[in-house]
């Protein structure tokens, strides 16, 4: 190697690598464009349902051999990914909302999304064969923002079993609060005698989603009609007297094991439930497609009871989470992302996914059809609750994830550290005051 | 020297001569495919025209039918007339075959019934061989219709001069019926080729290819016609991308403050450094000016777009007449391309509160203008009622500042490249010296690019974002000072997160305890401790998120195994995860079990580079082993312990995963973290600017302990 050539190599190489890289990368991003369409959607899937929602994507993609679709299943971040990647400018075309977490109301109110109602006679979609309440989550003045997917009423999963060890009768579908726990009571027993509880009557779960229907049986509810007020609300004596009951199960009757701190579901409560050692469960349709294997073989006997009204005179009540297909304002296909919206929603995709039941159909004779041909005699419930069922506050609250997170500290605060229960709704009640005015930082000062 | 020659060839030579030619080849294809790219931009304008004039006259029939009626009784229906210009530019339209146009008979009512099915306010359709706007109006339930039609000088509907730039790309709007070389069935097929796609394609049409754009209807549903650009030579009105220009600048300027460094080495300590010293700055500053003239130049022709935009919108404003929604002296917000929908609600709902002092600022007809931390172009119209209103939109050629720091970056690399070079050049001893550091330079120079593009320009990122108001989902990114630093001073979950970090540290000492006592346990030849060493390293090597999932089973106060073994004990129940006083410690106990296996490695490492001779010198002079481990083994293992020390502090500083899926920080706080809390606040409050505080906080915190303990300890653990 003579001095001179090895005096220039090193640095010419340098140089002609930072050249080469940005013109690779430049043309790399640039001129692989090919003449197919391609959609994104976007939703959260398990594997089984992903299984399902490929199947009817096939059914589309015949029908459009032009396109190409890519379905996106996010387990976790969802509303953030959905969120950046429309103010990033590439949007999913199609992305599935819902009226909890991850609730449209947000998108619908900053005009994130395309308003469907103009293009639902041209692609044949006719809205009243949605349940109404369903429909209504989408729905603004003038306007639809997703097709209905499915929904999901919470009810009572009772370990028949269980209730026939214990010797005790499976109350009927009116019963109440006082019945609950009464039944709760006689199924948490220590069955060795060693002075440790082995059966535990239910469960008690932090989280919002499954305390809110208590609250609205109790006569109460967290945030005012207009929904931007929580004091004189979350802090009534209604509202406090359904936390009071539920906190006591754990602190007073001790009827639950412990309060379930955990934010994902670990299976440990279907566990549970299954193995006999929880009596009651509350929790939604999607229960049934892990459990119904059990049921199946033989293993354990189940049924669903609504859940209990608060006394003889008030009304049966629940909660309804739904799902729908929305299309992102700034989809580069509109007339392909609607139809493909559309499609996911139509009666054939319905009847694929009910099949597998993970939430009941949002299309009435679709759930109508699935409900006669019940071989678990369970779905007769479910239609019970969906009539008595009521809309989550996040179908039109834009803050509802922020104001959802605060939920959970109230039981925290009453069961951990025993603070007066007035004193903590009180508190959190001005919290998310200030998360509704857009006062609050963070939403978490204290 | 040939010892470097072979690596030398073979991780720099070689790669970057693939790269080199991988980068010409495909610079050679970017090149070759510029034309056809350029037809298909210019077929995308056209539409997008098309639709801003569709959208806009829409607007203005709506807005002002009264005029319109003057208008038609005036005219007939062939009332507007565009455009004349060239003949490279055709417009297709999907019905081909001309329908008699007398509103009332066949013809007209199956138009009615089109347009109303359609949805569509306004559309092109094809009517006695003319491309004609048709106009739906609900409220009267009519339909009017409008002739595009070559016309020498553009003007607009009410015979006004207009400067639209869509007769620059629109060319002769004419009936391809009317075409010899045109066939009216290849209409039908075009369109329906392009139905599905939003984009300008490259279309074959017979022997040509030409670009053609899909053109939708008015709610942008159906493909009803089609733009289609012929090549006829590069496109005299499209200015070439400065990127091209700019990008060969900075690297004719790389070039030749190279070729300068080289003259100064070959110069040596003979030449005159000054003179050395200008002749560089010449090299670097000549292309850096002209660089800048071209970017002025650009900056100026998008500033004139947009100004050309804001004119447009506010002839449309002006035309609306009745603005009595709209709050006097407001401003209005177009949302670029949306000026073409205005109307006056759309203008009364666009309005948003400025304060005063930015009102005042307002003197001039157009200008820019700062408005709570947001830069905005403006206009003011005047309306017939005397109405000030100001239109603001954004600057086109604020967007072009990417692309210019970009080629403003790579242009500064080169720079510093060659800054670099002649330096080195400069002050080297000798040929050879200088040639080994640039080897060493261009060996690490990929990584160091790596290193400054995905980390330093990142964390500057983030620096910047700590003093604006950055959420994901408003416009406005107001610079807020050190607001967010004096609200983390104040904010109690910060410093509770703070507290729980520093607690969850605690695991560091004590899995070092527990990874030295094993390391030194299997730091020995005894049958099977490969396996042993495995077993201990795997969890650290196994998913977090799994680990997570099977440890909260573990930990599950009613069933779970803990509290099923220290029941035979007679121990427990102890609640773990669910209660805010043991749930830290849960995850402490964790994180010692995860991390025993890597601190381990690292120890045996250490263990087995300490000499042997040691140990054999002690024994004869008759230590014990305690004394062996406390005189030889700990004060030898003290460069391992201490990197061992540093990195896993830093670590636990940067917990995240567990607090993530076990607990969510909580129950009440009490494993809340500094990531989980910035992450929290980056992503469930998108607060981006409150939260990149918070994480140059933590950067502040992680950098002063770690400085503390090289300068406490590093001393001492460095070995003599």
């Amino acid at each position: 190697m003579t001095p001179r050539r090895g005096g220039r190599s090193p640095f010419a190489v340098a140089l002609s690598i930072s050249i080469a890289i940005p013109i690779a990368l430049v043309s790399a991003c640039r001129g692989n464009e090919r003449d197919v369409t391609v959609l994104r959607v976007m939703a959260w899937a398990g594997p089984e349902e992903r299984a399902i929602e490929g199947q009817i994507l096939n059914i589309f993609r015949a029908r459009h051999p032009e396109v190409r679709i890519e379905y996106e299943s996010i387990s976790s971040n969802y509303r953030e990914r959905l969120l950046t990647s429309i103010v990033a400018g590439s949007p999913p075309d199609v992305a599935l909302l819902d009226n909890g977490s991850y609730g449209a109301a947000p998108f619908i109110g900053r005009d994130l999304l395309v308003n469907v109602a103009a293009y639902l006679e041209r692609i044949g979609v006719d809205t009243s064969a949605y349940y109404p309440e369903v429909l209504e989550i989408f729905r603004r003045p003038g306007g639809l923002y997703a097709f209905p997917k499915d929904f999901n009423p919470i009810v009572v999963y009772c370990n028949l079993d269980l209730f026939d060890e214990v010797g005790v009768a499976l109350p009927e579908r009116d019963w109440t609060w006082s019945d609950f726990l009464s039944v709760a009571q006689r199924l948490t027993r220590d069955v060795n005698g060693d002075g440790r509880t082995d059966t535990y009557g239910t469960l008690v779960r932090r989280v919002f989603y499954l305390w809110q229907p208590w609250v609205w049986a109790a006569g109460g509810d967290v945030l005012s009609s207009d929904g931007r007020r929580a004091s004189g609300y979350l802090d009534s004596p209604e509202t406090e007297s359904a936390i009071r009951f539920l906190t006591d199960l754990v602190t007073v009757h001790r009827v639950v094991p412990s309060v379930d701190v955990q934010r994902q579901p670990t299976g440990m409560e279907r566990n549970y439930f299954l193995t006999g050692r929880i009596g009651m469960v509350t929790s939604g349709h999607w229960w049934l497609p892990q459990i119904r294997r059990y049921i199946d073989e033989g293993r354990v006997n189940v049924a669903v009871l609504p859940l209990p009204r608060y006394d003889e005179e008030s009304e049966p009540v629940t909660v309804l989470y739904a799902a729908g297909w929305a299309v992102p304002h700034n989809t580069r296909h509109k007339k392909l992302a609607v139809e493909l919206a559309a499609h996911l929603s139509s009666a054939e995709a319905q009847r694929m996914r009910a099949e597998y039941g993970l939430a009941l159909p949002s299309l009435r004779a679709v759930h109508e059809a699935v409900a006669a041909d019940d071989r678990y005699d369970l779905e007769e419930t479910f239609l019970f609750a969906a009539r008595h069922g009521r809309m989550s506050w996040g179908s039109t609250v834009e803050e509802w994830a922020q104001v959802e997170v605060q939920m959970p500290d109230i039981f925290d605060r009453v069961i951990f550290s025993g603070e007066p229960l007035d004193e903590v709704t009180a508190d959190i009640a001005a919290r998310i005051d200030a998360i509704l005015a857009g006062t609050s930082g963070s939403g978490t000062p204290r | 020297m040939n010892r470097l020659r072979i690596p030398f060839v073979l991780l720099v030579v070689a790669p970057a001569v693939i790269l080199a030619l991988g980068g010409i080849y495909s610079a050679y294809r970017s090149w070759a495919a510029l034309g056809p790219e350029l037809d298909r931009h210019a077929a995308a304008r056209a539409v997008e025209y098309m639709r801003f004039y569709r959208d806009d006259l829409g607007e203005r029939l709506r807005a002002s039918p009264e005029r319109l009626a003057a208008q038609a009784a005036e005219l007939g229906l062939e009332r507007f007339t565009v455009y004349g210009a060239r003949d490279q530019v055709v417009v297709t339209f999907p019905d081909a075959t001309p329908l008699p146009l007398a509103l009332g008979d066949e013809g007209g009512e199956a138009l009615l019934a089109a347009a109303r099915r359609g949805n569509a306010v306004v559309d092109l359709v094809m009517i006695d061989d003319r491309a004609t706007w048709l106009a739906y109006l609900p409220d009267e339930g009519s339909l009017t219709a409008a002739t595009v039609r070559a016309e020498t000088g553009p003007t607009d509907a009410f015979g006004e001069a207009v400067a639209y730039d869509m007769a620059l790309y629109l060319g002769t709007a004419r009936a391809l019926a009317s075409r010899d070389d045109w066939p009216s069935e290849l209409s039908r097929t075009l369109i329906d080729s392009l139905a599905g796609f939003d984009r300008a394609l490259s279309v074959e049409i017979g022997e040509e290819r030409v670009a053609a754009a899909p053109f939708k209807d008015f709610d942008e549903w159906d493909v009803t016609g089609a733009v289609v650009i012929r090549r006829a030579g590069m496109d005299p009105l499209m200015p070439a991308p400065p990127f091209v220009g700019m990008l060969a600048l900075a690297l004719a300027a790389g070039l030749a403050a190279f070729f300068v460094a080289r003259v100064t080495f070959e110069a040596g300590g003979r030449a005159e450094p000054r003179r050395l010293r200008r002749k560089f700055a010449l090299a670097l500053v000549t292309p850096a000016l002209a660089a800048a003239v071209l970017a002025a130049g650009d900056a100026r022709v998008s500033a004139r777009g947009t100004d050309s935009l804001l004119a447009l919108s506010g002839r449309v404003v002006s035309d609306l007449g009745n603005l009595d929604a709209i709050p006097i002296d407001r401003l209005a917000r177009l949302a670029g391309a949306d000026a073409a929908r205005l109307t006056a609600d759309t203008l009364a709902a666009a309005t948003i509160d400025a304060p005063a002092e930015a009102l005042a600022e307002l003197h001039s007809e157009t200008g820019r203008i700062r408005i709570g931390g947001r830069r905005f172009a403006y206009r003011a119209v005047a309306s017939e009622a005397g109405q000030q209103i100001f239109l603001l939109t954004d600057p086109l050629e604020d967007s072009r500042k990417t692309a210019l720091f970009w080629l403003a970056g790579l242009y500064g690399l080169l720079a510093v490249g060659a800054l670099i070079y002649a330096s080195l050049a400069l002050s080297a001893g000798s040929r050879m010296e200088l040639r080994e550091t640039m080897a060493a330079w261009s060996f690490i120079a990929p990584s160091l690019v790596l290193l400054l593009v995905f980390s330093a320009a990142p964390l500057l990122f983030a620096f910047y974002l700590s003093f604006h108001g950055w959420n994901l989902l408003e416009p406005a990114k107001p610079f807020v000072g050190l607001g967010h630093y004096i609200e983390l001073a104040g904010d109690g979950l910060f410093w509770n997160a703070a507290k729980n970090t520093a607690i969850y540290s605690l695991y560091v000492p004590l899995t070092m305890a527990c990874a030295l006592g094993v390391a030194i346990l299997l730091n020995r030849s005894i049958k099977g401790v490969a396996l042993l060493r495995a077993i201990f390293f795997l969890p650290y090597i196994t998913s977090f998120v799994a680990i997570s999932i099977v440890w909260q089973w573990m930990y599950d106060p009613n069933f779970g195994i803990f509290n099923w073994i220290l029941g035979l004990f007679g121990l427990g129940p102890f609640p773990w995860l669910n209660s805010p006083s043991t749930a830290l410690l849960a995850l402490i106990i964790m994180a010692v079990w995860i991390h025993i296996g890597f601190q381990m490695v690292i120890f045996l490492a250490g263990l087995q580079a300490i000499p042997n001779e040691l140990y054999e010198a002690a024994m004869i002079d008759g230590a014990g082993a305690w004394r062996r481990f406390w005189r030889i083994t700990l004060p030898m293992l003290r460069p391992t312990t201490f990197f061992v020390l540093v990195t896993s502090i830093i670590g636990s500083f940067q917990v995240f995963t567990f607090v993530y899926v076990m607990t969510e920080g909580g129950p009440l706080h009490a494993t809340d973290v500094i990531v989980y809390h910035i992450y929290q606040n980056a992503w469930q409050f998108l607060r981006m600017g409150y939260a990149s505080a918070m994480s140059w906080v933590l950067f502040a915190v992680i950098f002063a302990i770690t400085l503390i303990q090289f300068r406490l300890l590093g001393r001492r653990m460095t070995p003599s």
